[in-house]
């Protein structure tokens, strides 16, 4: 190998060339990109009537807001706290129910495990299509969906964070599950075992780290979603926060939001605490 | 010196010239990668000192620190590359040391640079692949386009971890080659673990060779006999 420049051997120049092609390509391609987004940008913007102006002609509204949060009333913990519980007691059975219904539901959308013959793939489709029919809809419609069955009340909550859970829940199982190292599949389908085996002992013990993480997550939705299913009659403190809304008591309204965040966010970092742990 | 107590160097103290191939070898375990580390400060030694040319880098920071690394290239075990990148763009990345003030906060590269780089993969006989992103190559690819980005940093020094344990006895060979043209024609100087010594009698115009972190051995290949390969290995013989 020659010593001297070598970017003056033949053929060089036309690699150049070549990449001097690509990289004009992709900044063009770039600046596409970026244009598209703009145009977006001005469209939604319209559509919304998106309108700072109104941001600073209000400023009193919003002082009002301000102010009330200074000046809570405390006289309302009396009916706030034990709905505040009643949420909290929807998220956690609903997520439980959910995950229970979701684990078979999982394997069955996993990709991996399911798309190597032809009855295990129309399975699959027909699990992944259910699945994301239940996830598009909001927790508040499966709300006034079991409202309607059932009547109100909280038990039509923990049946709506259920059937939310079940969809959200198989979807990130079935993701970790789709993330398995094949090798050891292999190992375990080397020894004899049958599916179930393979996938008791070699599946399980990959994705159960990130199963429990999931879990703590759709928790932390559901006890979001969960503090407005009231609106709609299916439990927990939604039901006053409508009523507050309602009535214009900004007094009242601060309070009970100030004990939703309070719960919510402990909830959020404990378990993102442990999910930290897990992982 | 390792949280728990573990001293993975113990009191080495070693010279190297400007110019040598210089291999460490050693059983797993023995500190031949922390060696390596030490000098550029991925690892941080707990105590003792390393100098470049007189210049102690164990006391360096910021600015000072990353000029005394543009200086030593590191190629590693596992090449290292920015897999989703080009292999244009990861030979590039080599000199990213020499960018400066506010020129750090673009991605942008200047025409000396490109110069460089298309250089180091020619030199490396990898200039058509400049397009292809670097996940898309083979080992003994991806650890020549290492080596492109090493050089593309004009060092003085490389620093090559275990560069051919993952690679094939044969493209590992294409791969020492290329170091051996390297340090002779450039004159850069070599620092290369490697765990197999047939190679390092090879290749290297001193062996060091250490085990549980001490070096039991320093000098010439033709000079390791059985009683050295005895200090090294705890036995008879290499198998």
């Amino acid at each position: 190998m020659a010593a001297s420049d070598t970017t003056e051997r033949a053929g060089m120049a036309e690699y150049m060339a070549a990449a001097e092609r690509q990289i004009r390509l992709e900044r063009g391609r770039n600046l596409g990109l970026v244009g598209l987004l703009l145009v977006i940008v001005v469209f939604t913007y319209q559509k919304t009537e998106f309108d700072p102006g109104i941001l600073i002609r209000n400023a009193g509204q919003l002082q009002r807001v301000v102010t009330a949060f200074g000046h809570p009333n405390t006289a309302d913990l009396r009916d706030i706290l034990p709905l505040t519980l009643e949420t909290l007691y929807i998220a956690v059975l609903g997520t439980v129910i959910g995950t229970v219904l979701a684990v078979p539901l999982s394997f069955l959308a996993a990709r991996n495990l399911m798309r190597r013959n032809r009855a295990g793939t129309v399975v699959y489709f027909a699990v992944r299509l259910l699945m994301s029919i239940i996830r598009s809809t909001p927790t508040l419609f499966w709300g006034i969906f079991w409202v309607i069955v059932v009547g109100i009340g909280p038990f039509p909550g923990v049946l709506a964070v259920s059937t939310f859970t079940v969809g959200l829940i198989s979807k990130l199982f079935s993701e970790a599950i789709e993330t398995v190292d094949w090798g050891q599949v292999d190992a375990l389908t080397a020894t004899g075992a049958n599916p179930i085996q393979v996938v008791v002992h070699a599946v399980v013990p990959q994705v159960m780290p990130y199963m429990i993480a999931n879990v703590l997550y759709s928790f932390e939705v559901n006890v979001h979603s969960s503090t407005v299913l009231g609106i709609v009659g299916a439990g927990g403190i939604g039901l006053l926060l409508n009523q507050y809304i309602g009535l214009l008591l900004y007094p009242d309204l601060a309070m009970l939001l100030i004990v939703v965040i309070l719960m919510t966010t402990i909830i959020d970092y404990s378990s993102a605490a442990i999910r930290r742990r897990i992982i | 010196m390792f949280p728990g107590g573990t001293r993975a160097l113990d009191a080495v103290t070693l010279d190297f010239e400007r110019g040598r191939f210089v291999c460490v070898i050693g059983p797993s375990g023995s500190g031949k990668s922390t060696l390596l580390r030490c000098i550029n400060r991925l690892l941080e030694p707990t105590s003792g000192s390393v100098q470049l040319d007189g210049q102690d880098l164990t006391t360096l920071s910021g600015s000072e620190l990353r000029k005394a690394r543009r200086r030593m290239a590191m190629v590693f075990q596992q090449f290292n590359l920015v897999r989703r990148s080009t292999v244009l763009e990861n030979v590039l990345t080599g000199r990213l040391g020499y960018q400066e003030g506010w020129r750090t906060l673009l991605p942008v590269y200047t025409a000396e640079d490109h110069r460089l780089a298309w250089r180091s993969l020619g030199r490396l006989e990898i200039p058509e692949k400049a397009t292809v992103r670097a996940d898309a190559l083979s080992g003994g690819q991806q650890q020549r386009v290492a080596l492109a980005r090493a050089l593309a940093q004009q060092p003085d020094l490389i620093l090559a971890d275990e560069p051919v344990a993952s690679l094939d006895p044969e493209t590992a060979l294409v791969v020492l080659d290329y170091l051996r043209d390297i340090n002779r024609e450039d004159g850069i100087t070599m620092l290369c673990s490697i765990h197999h010594l047939e190679l390092a009698k090879r290749y290297a115009d001193r062996i060091i060779a250490m085990r549980l972190g001490k070096v039991v051995f320093d000098g010439l290949p033709g000079d390791l006999d059985e009683g050295a390969y005895r200090r090294i290995y705890g036995r008879l013989g290499y198998d």
